[in-house]
């Protein structure tokens, strides 16, 4: 089921028009506001790079999970699978991949060149790139469970992003911090990089249960 | 009095707030509950 | 036991019995803790005075994770029971419990000043802190976002239950990262290691704040209950809807 759902919502968004090239353009905009606010000085906003990184990606995902659930909801294609007496797990999954690919996966593939323009040497923005991607799971985990929690309300895009800070915040600390240790120390593997690592894997065996009973909770 | 040093103004102001907050709570908690009890003695629907 | 109470009237007649003493206990307790703790007990030999921000601090910061706890207690009993109360009192918690936490961090803000020469730091305890405030805003924004009780009572349900895992984090982030902030004093394996001239006034304020909590919630619960039956004699008959959905809505708080 994971499969064909996840072809027919690629399809949907590679034919709507690019609407999920938002997350990429969100993240090049934020970076460059960043950059702008912290000023001209290349060191001071090479110190601030891995959190201008994170932020933005940690947004941009969470922004592009906002419409995640919307057409189905509204069309009636989740209330029919929701009434099929079987778990709702592939749809998640199926969900989840898709933010995978067309949000966080752009993402981590240019933030080395937007990492350059933070005053980060281009290697170690690739290196940076495999930190984000260690916790790219979280973050895209996160943002599933915030979109179906806030599915069909008003502002349910702001009301997500309220909800998920508090589980963002660790992601964002250990990321960072494991940015920091490999810009500033460079070491790669740090004990910051395995926690973050170990969130992921949190992240995708904890939220699906609650995301999929927010599902259900949404079409009652 | 209360003379605690250097010390004063931060005692006071941590007991001051955390007394105000505190009391804040419970006159709001009460005075919600007198409007909802004055709503269903009211007999008007 | 549970489902004795889950019937309304029960339920009122039980809160109206406790109502009034746990408020008297609070009032006892807080005089006799604020009282002790101004003027009769000792300074700390390495803080000074500033020490005596411990008894309005400490109680706060222990009802901020008690509250929480309450809330995501009664969100599993709603979970699993249908208990239609449950719904109700972890709503009616939530309120207080983040009252208490941004009590507890302001207090250790202005304990940490003088003391430790910063207001704020961000260290596992104090960060874990304030995101366990982000989650009670969240949780209360919930209730208010999603304009049918019922269903906004499932959503809040699950958002409680996630939250849940702050809790661990923050009792044990002191001792699983250096930090700044105190490691455990009370709840150790050895035992309290504050004078008990200071233990105290520190009890005596706990209680108070958690006797607190109890009337406050159990205020909320009967306010709630309340606006509730005149919601259903609204539904009944359909004159002024307007303004019972608007003081219904209003009681989140």
């Amino acid at each position: 089921m994971t499969l064909s759902l996840l072809r027919r919502d690629i399809a949907i968004a590679f034919r709507s028009g690019g609407g999920w090239f938002y997350a990429v353009f969100f993240f090049a905009v934020f970076t460059a506001l960043a950059a702008i606010a912290f000023g001209p000085a290349l060191s001071a906003l090479a110190t601030a790079a891995p959190a201008a990184i994170w932020l933005a990606a940690a947004l941009a995902v969470q922004f592009a999970a906002a419409d995640l659930f919307e057409s189905d909801v509204q069309d009636g294609s989740l209330r029919v699978l929701a009434a099929e007496r079987v778990s709702l797990f592939p749809y998640w999954l199926a969900k989840a991949v898709l933010l995978a690919l067309t949000a966080a996966a752009p993402l981590i593939a240019t933030a080395p060149l937007f990492l350059t323009m933070l005053g980060v040497p281009f290697t170690d923005g690739i290196s940076v790139s495999a930190i984000m991607l260690t916790g790219a799971p979280a973050l895209i985990c996160i943002a599933v469970l915030t979109s179906a929690l806030s599915t069909g309300l008003r502002a349910g895009g702001l009301l997500a992003t309220i909800l998920a800070a508090p589980f963002a915040a660790p992601v964002l600390v250990f990321g960072v911090s494991a940015a920091r240790a490999l810009l500033e120390a460079g070491v790669l593997i740090s004990p910051e990089l395995l926690i973050l690592g170990a969130l992921s894997l949190f992240m995708m065996a904890a939220t699906p249960v609650f995301a999929i009973a927010a599902l259900r909770v949404s079409l009652e | 009095m209360m003379d605690y040093g250097p010390h004063t103004p931060f005692v006071l102001t941590a007991y001051a707030v955390s007394i105000a907050a505190i009391a804040g709570l419970i006159l709001w908690r009460i005075a919600a509950y007198r409007k909802a009890a004055a709503a269903e003695k009211s007999r008007q629907p | 036991m549970w489902s004795r109470f889950s019937n309304p009237a029960k339920f009122e007649a039980m809160a109206l019995a406790i109502g009034p003493f746990l408020f008297g206990a609070f009032a006892l307790c807080a005089v006799f803790g604020l009282y002790t703790g101004l003027f009769n007990s000792p300074a700390d030999y390495q803080q000074g005075d500033s020490v005596r921000i411990m008894y309005v601090h400490v109680p706060a910061a222990w009802m901020a994770l008690a509250s929480y706890t309450f809330i995501a207690l009664m969100s599993l009993v709603a979970f699993v029971w249908r208990h239609s109360l449950a719904d109700i009192a972890a709503r009616s918690a939530a309120l207080p419990g983040a009252v208490f936490t941004a009590l507890a961090l302001f207090t250790g803000a202005v304990w940490g000043k003088p003391t430790w020469g910063a207001w704020w730091v961000w260290d596992a305890r104090l960060t874990s802190m304030l995101i366990l405030l982000f989650i009670y805003f969240g949780y209360m924004a919930v209730w208010q976002a999603v304009p049918e009780t019922a269903r906004a009572a499932r959503f809040a349900r699950i958002l409680a239950l996630i939250g849940f895992i702050n809790i661990p984090i923050i009792k044990f982030s002191v001792d699983w990262w250096n930090s700044l902030h105190q490691p455990a004093s009370i709840l150790r394996a050895d035992g309290p290691t504050i004078d008990p001239s200071m233990l105290t006034p520190l009890f005596a304020m706990i209680i108070a704040y958690t006797a607190l909590f109890g009337w406050l919630v159990l205020v909320g619960m009967r306010t709630m209950l309340s606006l509730q039956r005149v919601e259903a004699r609204a539904a009944r008959s359909p004159s002024r809807p307007a303004e019972v959905a608007a003081a219904v809505s209003e009681e989140g708080a």
